[in-house]
């Protein structure tokens, strides 16, 4: 267990190394794509421990991912906030009303869950569009740059930004997951009464998760802001939940490494498309069809399974002496 | 006060054949639920297929209505089946986590709508009114004979569908899956065969639906998906697992969209729709009519 833990580590630092030596030797289409990457990886995240790990449904993530890329945009727009009071107060605030709206959503269960939380994002997504004074309307609005020290700051610092906040997220994702807190969730998510019957405080567990989870979402939404430039709201509609989903789904659902994976190839396979913009959406519906149909468990589920095959020997064989224990 | 009154009948005849159109979308999941217990989320796009394939026929092949109508409800039956054999049944015999199946028919969902909007360039896909634009006017005011079709083939629909699910064995069998899969297999159902059916009349339900609804919105290839929310959402309102309740839940929805469409504005009503549905979840979360019309030992679950 703990050496797995200290490759794990080794592998984190030597991929933040990697990125934080980038921007001196690569092209700037290749540094926006790894910012790219690491905002949707830390949404990805997000999601992975309410869903993945919590085994709970959220199909409302986009507006959370909404509220955090408007809220700091508008109060710089409106009341002349900096953006650095703006961020921390886009994720606390999305904090927030995750933790008002885990009183009615996190009562229900599977389907209701999934049309709560769909209704929720769906909701913010038309108060973005219908309400121009609030958030500019659906024409959409330009996000003012971002000033440090009197100074506009450089794409250079910003990168850095992103890419301390992903690497942050994935470490504290990591640590959480593999602590008390994470098999807690683990434990819900694969028995819900065997985990109450255990001690577990499924409530506060679960509310814990989706706090984290949309908290999450608000700080990849106000990273995703600056990033964008501009904002409409069809950016955040429903479309975008899904193909958060889709990412972790890819990736293995449970996998904090799995999340961040399934986000970068969602994220690159646009570039890779680029020239049939058009075949996006069959693509993305062609994948999610494909990665549930031949190998449930993701990615990151599946390749030990191809890559060791004395694991699986090892599995055929204790499933034949239980069979004869069975018998 | 006379303009509210005198606004008031047209209003409720929108509101009506709103309601019968989310109602229809409604019943089309909740067929699929009672013999499967899934939703099914591609069903929006079932009905997009549907007005594909009839949008197709008639301006690219030049074909009348009353025969392309009839190939897109077809259409959207061929969907529903596909939909159960190539993702849902394999899936269901895996041990996966549960909202795969569901994530599986959003997946087919996707891709139709996808391959539809290659075809279409996501573009709309007009239909003509049915019987003509001009309203029917009856004791001097005008309705929309479109909306007036849509409330008659809904009602049309849920009669044959009850007839289905209570007169006949063919309904006895849907029940029975439905209520208790295993006690079904014993007493020699076809359970798998059933649950194709269940998918089969799903899409032809909400392939009526939507070549219904496409004369009155434009329809796009990725449009499918909102009339899904709007049908899901008629679902949750009107009680899960209960096809009448997903009708009374649809024509409540309606209602109150088209009253918030006359009286305030047209920009608040899909605020509404969900801000209803929240209240509802937190409220009452089986849904308003979970009782209606269903026997006691059917309403517990």
């Amino acid at each position: 267990m703990w050496r797995n833990r200290k490759r794990d580590l080794m592998l984190i630092c030597g991929v933040a190394l990697v990125g934080a030596l980038l921007p001196l030797g690569v092209p700037d289409f290749v540094r926006y794509l790894v910012v790219l990457v690491s905002i949707y990886g830390i949404a990805a995240l997000g999601l992975n421990i309410f869903m993945g790990y919590c085994g709970q449904i959220n199909l409302g993530s986009a507006g959370f991912f909404c509220i955090g890329a408007y809220l700091p945009t508008m109060l710089k727009v409106n009341y002349d906030v900096r953006f650095f009071i703006g961020f921390p107060l886009a994720v606390a605030f999305c904090a927030l009303i995750a933790w008002l709206l885990s009183y009615p959503l996190l009562r229900l269960k599977g389907h209701a869950m999934a049309i709560g939380t769909l209704s929720f994002g769906m909701a913010v997504f038309l108060i973005a569009e219908r309400f121009p004074s609030l958030t500019g309307g659906a024409d959409g609005i330009t996000v003012p740059p971002m000033v440090l020290f009197g100074e506009e700051v450089g794409d250079t610092f910003y990168y850095y930004l992103i890419l301390v906040c992903f690497f942050l997220t994935y470490l504290v994702c990591y640590f959480l997951m593999s602590s008390r807190i994470g098999r807690a969730l683990k434990a819900i998510r694969d028995d819900e009464d065997a985990a109450l019957a255990l001690g577990i405080n499924i409530s506060q567990y679960k509310t814990f998760a989706w706090v984290l989870n949309n908290a999450l979402m608000g700080l990849a939404g106000a990273l995703f802001a600056k990033q964008a430039g501009f904002l409409s709201p069809s950016t955040f509609a429903l479309w975008t939940s899904i193909s958060v989903l889709v990412m972790i789904c890819v990736g293995g659902l449970g996998t904090n490494l799995g999340s961040v994976l399934g986000a970068a190839i969602m994220t690159l396979l646009p570039y890779i498309l680029v020239s049939i913009q058009e075949y996006i959406m069959l693509t993305q519906g062609v994948i999610l069809f494909s990665v549930l149909r031949f190998m449930p468990d993701g990615i990151v589920g599946t390749m030990p399974k191809l890559f060791r095959c004395n694991s699986r020997s090892k599995q055929v064989l204790i499933e034949q002496a239980e069979q004869a224990v069975a018998l | 006060m006379d303009s509210f009154l005198s606004n008031l009948v047209p209003i409720i005849i929108v509101g009506l054949s709103l309601g019968s159109l989310f109602g229809l979308v409604g019943l089309a999941y909740t067929v699929i639920i009672n013999a499967t217990q899934l939703v099914n989320f591609g069903q929006g796009d079932f009905a997009m297929v549907g007005v594909a394939v009839c949008w197709a026929l008639i301006s690219k092949l030049g074909l009348p209505l009353w025969v392309a109508f009839p190939l897109a409800v077809v259409a959207g039956g061929a969907m529903g089946f596909i939909t159960n054999a190539i993702i849902v049944t394999p899936l269901l015999k895996k041990d996966v986590h549960p909202f795969y199946p569901i994530l599986g028919t959003m997946s087919v969902g996707t891709i139709a709508a996808g391959a539809v909007g290659i075809f279409t360039g996501f573009y709309w896909m007009p239909i003509e009114h049915f019987l003509g634009n001009e309203p029917l006017k009856l004791g001097g005011i005008p309705m929309d004979t479109q909306g007036l079709l849509i409330i008659g083939t809904t009602v049309a629909i849920v009669t044959v569908y009850w007839y289905l699910l209570h007169k006949t064995r063919l309904g006895l069998a849907l029940r029975a899956t439905g209520f208790n899969r295993e006690v079904s297999l014993l007493a020699g159902i076809q359970v798998g065969k059933m649950a194709s059916l269940s998918f089969v009349i799903s899409g032809m339900i909400a392939a009526i639906a939507g070549v219904l609804c496409a004369p009155f919105s434009a329809f796009t290839a990725t449009d499918g998906l909102i009339l899904g929310i709007n049908g899901f959402i008629a679902l949750i309102v009107g009680g899960w697992g209960n096809p009448y309740a997903a009708v009374l839940g649809g024509i409540l929805v309606g209602m109150i969209r088209a009253l918030i469409v006359g009286y305030v504005s047209s920009a608040h009503a899909e605020l509404a729709t969900f801000v209803v549905l929240m209240v509802v979840l937190t409220i009452k979360p089986q849904g308003l009519f979970a009782g209606f019309m269903m026997p006691k030992t059917m309403n517990t679950r």
